[in-house]
C-alpha cells in the first residue's frame, strides 16, 4: 500500500479486508467453552417438555393432565385452556401477501384442533429434564380424527379435505407474476418443452436443535429469553405481540448458535410457551428440542411441485417461460413462509434474457409442519427449475447445452437488468464465470473421457448450472408492496473507549458465519487500527437495540456496510479533533497505522488513542463538537445484490446399485468483493454440501395419514464426510454497485448452484439410456428402478 | 466398559448407583441415577458443557468423549458404566500451542475446519483417536473415520484436509 492519503480514507498497512484473517470465534468452540443456549444454567431452573399431537388432523375432545401432575418432580402442566388471551396470543408472522385472506390463527398450544403431527397440545414442567420427559406420557389427550391431506397438489384440488375450515379451499393464495402473452408466443415457437419437477421438502437440520430459555423477573416485570436465533429483534417484537409484554421489557439474547440456515429465523411456539410459563411460575424455564421434535416441528424448506415450460425459436433463443408452482406452506404460515414461493418466482428466468413469463404460484395448506426460509429460500427452487428446463431444451433441440446457455445469457451491458418476473439484477458477467468453470474442469477433455467410458458400458455424465439469485433484502418499498413486514436496513453503533479500543454493536446474529471476524476486518481497516483493538457485539437486544438480523446473505452487504459507514463517521470526527489538537488544517493531516501526523514528513503526531482520550475528556474540543467518539450509521439497501456463478459436476452411476458418485465438482461463484476469502470458501463448501444433500440424499415426507416418515438422522440422510466430493472453488469478482463495499453475499450461493448441477449431470448420464426424468433425492433405489424401467 | 458395571455398588436407592472414575485427570466419586446417560451426567452434573447433544440416536457424534482412551458417543453410554474408567472430555484436551491448543485443534483452526462449532468438540475427540497411527492417513481413511460425526456447516473438506495434513506430518506432531 502507498504510505499517505487524505485522512477521511485512511491508508494503512493494516488492510484486513480481502485477507483470510483467522476467526476469533474458533478458540472457544475448539475448547468446548463456547456457550450455547442449553449450556446456560440459571438458579431455580425448571425444564419443559411438550406433549405433541400424534395425529395429522383431529379435534381435541379433552385433555386430562391429572396423572401427569402427580408424577415425581412435576411442577406444573399447562394446556391452551390454562392461559388467557392476554397471556398467550397467536404467533405473528412477517410476510402476509396482500392477496391472502389473512392467516390462520396459530396458537403456541393447540386449542380445538390439531393440524399436523407434532403440534403442541400441552406442556409439562418439572424439576429435571428426565422428569418432564417422563411425565408427558401421563397426559391423556382424547381426539376425534379428521381426514388429513398431505399432498400439495391434491390439497389444492376441489373437494380436498380442508386444513382450515373457515377457508373454502386449501389454496391460501394464487400469486401471478410475469409479462407478455405466453400462449401466443408458445403457439408460434419452434420448440416447446414441458417438465414437471418436484423440489422436495428438506430440513436445515442444524446440529444444534432449537433451545429456548425464558427468565421472567417478577420484581421488575421483565422477561429475558435466551434463544439460538438469527434475529433477536424480530423475536422481541413478535414475542411482545404474542404475550403482551412491551418490547422495552423484553430482552432477547442469542448465545452461540449451532447452525441455523434459515430455520431459526422466526418466533416458534415453544419460545412463547416457555416465556408464558416462566411468567406464571416466576422461575426460569428451559425447553430443549429432541431431534425427533426438530424434524417434526421445526420448519423445513422447499416443497414445491412445479410445471415448467419453455418456448424457443429454431436457434434455441428462449422466447417465453411458463411456470405453475404448488408450494406447500404446511398447516400454518410460519414467519416468512408465505413469501418464499414468490421469491422463487421472481428469479425463475435465472440468468437468461427471456422477454415473456407467465408464472402462477399456488400457496397451499396441508396437514404437515410448516415451511420457511431454508438456505437459499426460493432461489434454489428457481435455479433448479430453470437449469433443469434449459437442459431439457438442449436435449430437445440438439443444441449444445453450453452454447444454448451462451445464446440466452443476459449480457453485461444490460445491467441493471429487470427480468420478466419483476426482479432487478444489479450486475453480472455470466460468460466470464462460465469460461472459468469450464476451464477449471477441463470440459471438452472430460466430455471425451466420458464418451470413451460409455463405450465400456459405464454410466457417466457431466452437468452444469448457471445461476443468479438476490441477496441483501432491499429495497424496503418494493418489499412492503408484497407484504413483507420487516425493515430492510441494518445499523451499527461504534464506540471508541477512553483507551482507544473499539466496540462495534451490530444488528445481525451469527450462527457460524464468522461475523465477529469479518465485521472486525471491515472496521479495523476503516479505522486503520489493529484488528485486536476491535470488538464486535451482536445478538443481545439490551446491547444492540435495533437490528434486522441474519438472513438472505445480507450480513456483509447490509451490516458490513453500516459498520463501515459508522467507522467513517468516527474517522471524520477523530480527524477534526486531531487537527484541532495539533493546531493544523484537516487537509494537512496524514493518518497511518493509527497515528495522525502533520504533513507527510513526520511532523507533530497524535495517536488514535490520544485523540480518543481527548474526545472522552471533552475539555479541548473544536467549537460545537460534542465529547465522545461514538457514532451510529444505518444502511438501507437501495436494491438487491445479485450473486451468480457456475457449478459443474461429473458423476458416475453404478449400474448394479444405482448409487451415484460425484467424481469432480467445480464451483465458480461471484459474490462481489471478498471480505475474507477463507470464510467465503467455507460458506460455499457448506452450501454445496447441503445442496448435494438435497440432490442425492435428503427428504422429508409424510404417509397418507400424515405421519412423518423421517424423525431422526437414521431416516433423514444428511451427508457424511465420505459422501461428498472434493470441491474445487473459484471466483470471479463483479463488485455490486448497490453498496459501498461492493459485496453481494455468499451464504446461500452454494446451496443454489449445486442441486441443478448434480441432477443435470445424472440426467446427462441416464437420459441416453431412456430415463426421461428423475426427482430429488436421487437415491440408489430410485435411480436403479428408473434404469430398470427404461431398459424394458 | 461393561465389565466395570458389574462391580458397581448399588446405593440404598435402587435407582441410584455409586460410581468412582477419573474425569479429565481428576478423581470423581458420586451417585448417579442408573438410567442417566454419560452425556447428561457430564453436562448437567459435572457442568462440562463442551460435550454436546445433537441427535439422541447415536448418529451425530457431537457427544464424543474418550473412555479409557477410546472415542465413544456419550449418549450411548450410561454414566454408571464408566465406574473405574478414565474419561476425557473436550475440556481435558490441552496442547502446548500458543493458546494451549492441541495440534488437532490448531489444525482445525488453521484450515477453517469449523463454523458454528457445535460439532467441533466431538470431531476433536474422534480425530484424536483417528490420528493414533504411525502411517499417514489418506483422505478416504479420514473421511471414513469421521463417518460417525455429522457436521452441517463445513462440508467436511476443511476438517478432512486439516487431519490429513496433520497425519502426514507424523505422529510426533499429533502427540502432546
Amino acid at each position: 500500500m502507498s504510505s499517505t492519503t487524505a485522512p477521511a480514507q485512511p491508508v494503512t498497512s493494516r488492510q484486513y479486508v480481502g485477507e483470510s484473517v483467522p476467526r476469533r470465534e474458533d478458540f472457544r468452540f475448539l475448547t468446548g467453552t463456547g456457550k450455547f443456549t442449553e449450556d446456560i444454567k440459571l438458579t431455580g431452573l425448571v425444564y419443559a417438555s411438550v406433549v405433541r399431537s400424534t395425529l395429522a388432523h383431529a379435534d381435541i375432545v379433552s385433555i386430562n393432565t391429572d396423572a401427569a401432575r402427580a408424577q415425581p418432580g412435576v411442577v406444573a402442566v399447562f394446556t391452551a385452556a390454562d392461559f388467557g388471551d392476554d397471556e398467550v396470543g397467536t404467533i405473528p408472522t412477517d410476510w402476509t401477501l396482500p392477496i391472502m385472506d389473512g392467516i390462520p390463527a396459530r396458537y403456541p398450544l393447540a386449542r380445538e384442533t390439531v393440524k399436523y403431527v407434532g403440534e403442541g397440545v400441552a406442556v409439562v414442567v418439572a424439576e429435571t429434564r428426565a422428569q418432564a420427559d417422563d411425565a408427558i406420557h401421563f397426559v391423556d389427550v382424547e381426539y376425534v380424527e379428521r381426514p388429513a391431506v398431505v399432498d400439495t397438489e391434491g390439497a389444492a384440488r376441489e373437494g380436498a379435505p380442508l386444513v382450515h375450515e373457515h377457508y373454502e379451499r386449501n389454496t391460501s393464495y394464487l400469486w401471478h407474476l410475469g409479462t407478455g402473452d405466453w400462449e401466443a408466443v408458445a403457439a408460434a415457437a419452434d420448440h416447446v418443452i414441458d417438465v414437471r419437477l418436484v423440489n422436495q421438502r428438506v430440513h436445515a437440520s442444524s446440529l444444534e436443535a432449537r433451545v429456548s430459555l425464558a427468565d421472567y423477573q417478577v420484581g421488575t416485570g421483565t422477561l429475558t429469553l435466551y434463544l439460538g436465533t438469527q434475529n433477536v429483534h424480530v423475536v422481541r417484537r413478535n414475542l411482545s405481540i404474542a404475550i403482551g409484554i412491551p418490547e422495552n421489557r423484553i430482552r432477547v439474547v442469542t448465545p452461540a448458535v449451532g447452525g441455523a440456515f434459515g430455520s431459526k429465523l422466526c418466533l416458534y411456539p415453544e419460545d412463547v410457551i416457555v416465556s408464558a410459563v416462566s411468567r406464571r411460575l416466576g422461575r426460569p424455564v428451559r425447553w430443549a428440542e429432541t431431534r425427533a421434535e426438530h424434524f417434526t416441528g421445526t420448519s423445513g424448506g422447499r416443497d414445491h411441485v412445479e410445471y415448467v415450460s419453455l418456448a424457443a425459436d429454431d436457434q434455441g433463443k428462449i422466447l417465453a417461460l411458463k411456470v405453475t408452482t404448488y408450494a406447500n406452506l404446511g398447516a400454518y404460515v410460519s414467519g416468512m413462509g408465505a413469501g418464499i414461493p414468490v421469491v422463487a418466482g421472481m428469479v425463475f428466468p435465472g440468468v437468461y434474457d427471456i422477454a415473456v413469463a407467465d408464472v402462477d404460484i399456488h400457496g397451499v395448506f396441508t396437514n404437515t409442519s410448516t415451511t420457511e426460509t431454508y438456505r437459499g429460500a426460493g432461489r434454489p427452487e428457481a435455479a433448479y427449475l430453470i437449469e433443469r428446463a434449459v437442459d431439457e431444451l438442449a436435449a430437445k433441440t440438439g443444441i449444445d447445452r453450453v452454447e444454448l446457455r451462451r445464446r440466452n445469457f443476459i449480457q453485461p451491458h444490460q445491467f441493471p437488468y429487470s427480468n420478466a418476473t419483476g426482479m432487478t439484477y444489479d450486475s453480472g458477467d455470466y460468460e466470464r464465470a462460465l469460461d472459468k468453470a469450464l476451464d477449471m474442469v477441463g470440459w471438452d477433455a472430460l466430455l471425451a473421457e466420458q464418451e470413451a467410458a460409455r463405450t465400456q458400458g459405464r454410466i457417466v455424465g457431466l452437468g452444469l448450472s448457471v445461476y443468479t439469485e438476490f441477496c441483501g433484502f432491499g429495497d424496503a418499498f418494493q418489499l412492503q408492496l408484497v407484504g413483507f413486514d420487516r425493515a430492510t436496513w441494518e445499523q451499527s453503533v461504534i464506540t471508541v473507549t477512553r483507551t482507544g479500543s473499539v466496540i462495534v454493536q451490530v444488528g445481525i446474529d451469527a450462527a457460524g458465519q464468522g461475523h465477529e471476524t469479518s465485521i472486525a476486518q471491515i472496521v479495523a481497516t476503516e479505522l486503520g487500527l489493529d484488528i485486536d483493538d476491535v470488538e464486535v457485539l451482536q445478538g443481545d437486544t439490551d446491547i444492540v437495540h435495533f437490528g434486522t438480523g441474519t438472513f438472505n446473505s445480507r450480513s456483509m452487504s447490509s451490516a458490513g456496510t453500516s459498520a463501515a459507514l459508522a467507522a467513517r463517521k468516527i474517522m471524520a470526527k477523530a480527524t477534526r479533533l486531531a487537527a484541532h489538537l495539533l493546531d493544523a488544517d484537516v487537509d494537512d493531516l496524514v493518518y497511518q497505522d493509527g497515528v495522525f501526523t502533520v504533513g507527510p514528513d513526520g511532523g507533530r503526531q497524535l495517536s488514535f488513542e490520544d485523540v480518543a482520550v481527548e474526545a472522552w475528556r471533552g475539555v479541548d474540543l473544536p467549537e460545537g463538537m460534542e465529547p465522545t467518539l461514538k457514532e451510529m450509521a444505518v444502511f438501507d439497501p437501495p436494491a438487491f445484490t445479485s450473486p451468480f456463478g457456475v457449478h459443474v459436476a461429473a458423476v458416475e452411476v453404478d449400474p448394479d446399485t444405482g448409487a451415484i458418485t460425484i467424481d469432480r465438482y467445480i464451483a465458480v461463484d461471484d459474490c462481489g468483493n471478498l471480505i475474507n476469502p477463507q470464510l467465503v470458501d467455507g460458506q460455499i463448501h457448506g452450501g454445496v454440501a447441503q445442496g448435494i444433500g438435497q440432490a442425492l440424499y435428503e427428504g422429508l415426507s409424510w404417509d397418507e395419514d400424515g405421519q412423518p416418515t423421517a424423525a431422526s438422522f437414521m431416516q433423514y440422510a444428511v451427508p457424511r464426510a465420505h459422501q461428498l466430493p472434493r470441491l474445487e472453488t473459484g471466483h470471479t469478482v463483479t463488485p455490486s454497485p448497490v453498496n459501498p463495499l461492493g459485496v453481494k453475499g455468499v451464504g446461500e450461493s452454494g446451496a443454489i448452484g449445486s442441486q441443478p448441477a448434480v441432477v443435470n449431470a445424472v440426467m446427462d448420464a441416464v437420459r441416453r439410456l431412456g430415463v426421461d426424468n428423475l426427482d430429488m433425492p436421487l437415491t440408489p433405489a430410485k435411480v436403479w428402478t428408473a434404469l430398470q424401467e427404461a431398459a424394458k | 466398559m461393561s465389565h466395570h458395571a458389574v462391580t458397581t455398588e448399588r446405593s440404598a436407592d435402587a435407582h441410584r448407583v455409586a460410581i468412582s472414575y477419573v474425569l479429565n485427570g481428576g478423581p470423581v466419586s458420586c451417585e448417579v441415577d442408573a438410567r442417566t446417560l454419560l452425556v447428561h451426567h457430564l453436562r448437567e452434573e459435572r457442568n462440562l458443557t463442551g460435550t454436546h447433544v445433537g441427535c439422541d440416536t447415536s448418529q451425530c457424534g457431537a457427544c464424543a468423549v474418550h473412555v479409557d482412551g477410546r472415542a465413544v458417543k456419550s449418549c450411548t453410554v450410561l454414566a454408571a458404566q464408566v465406574h473405574g474408567c478414565e474419561v476425557t472430555t473436550i475440556e481435558g484436551v490441552r496442547g502446548e500451542g500458543p493458546d494451549g491448543l492441541h495440534p488437532v485443534q490448531e489444525a482445525l483452526r488453521r484450515k477453517h475446519g469449523l463454523q458454528c462449532g457445535f460439532c467441533t468438540p466431538g470431531v476433536v475427540m474422534t480425530a484424536l483417536n483417528l490420528l493414533e497411527t504411525d502411517e499417514p492417513l489418506t483422505t478416504a481413511q479420514v473421511q471414513h473415520g469421521l463417518t460417525g460425526n455429522i457436521c452441517r456447516c463445513t462440508g467436511y473438506q476443511n476438517i478432512v484436509d486439516a487431519l490429513v495434513e496433520l497425519s502426514a506430518a507424523g505422529p510426533e506432531s499429533v502427540d502432546e
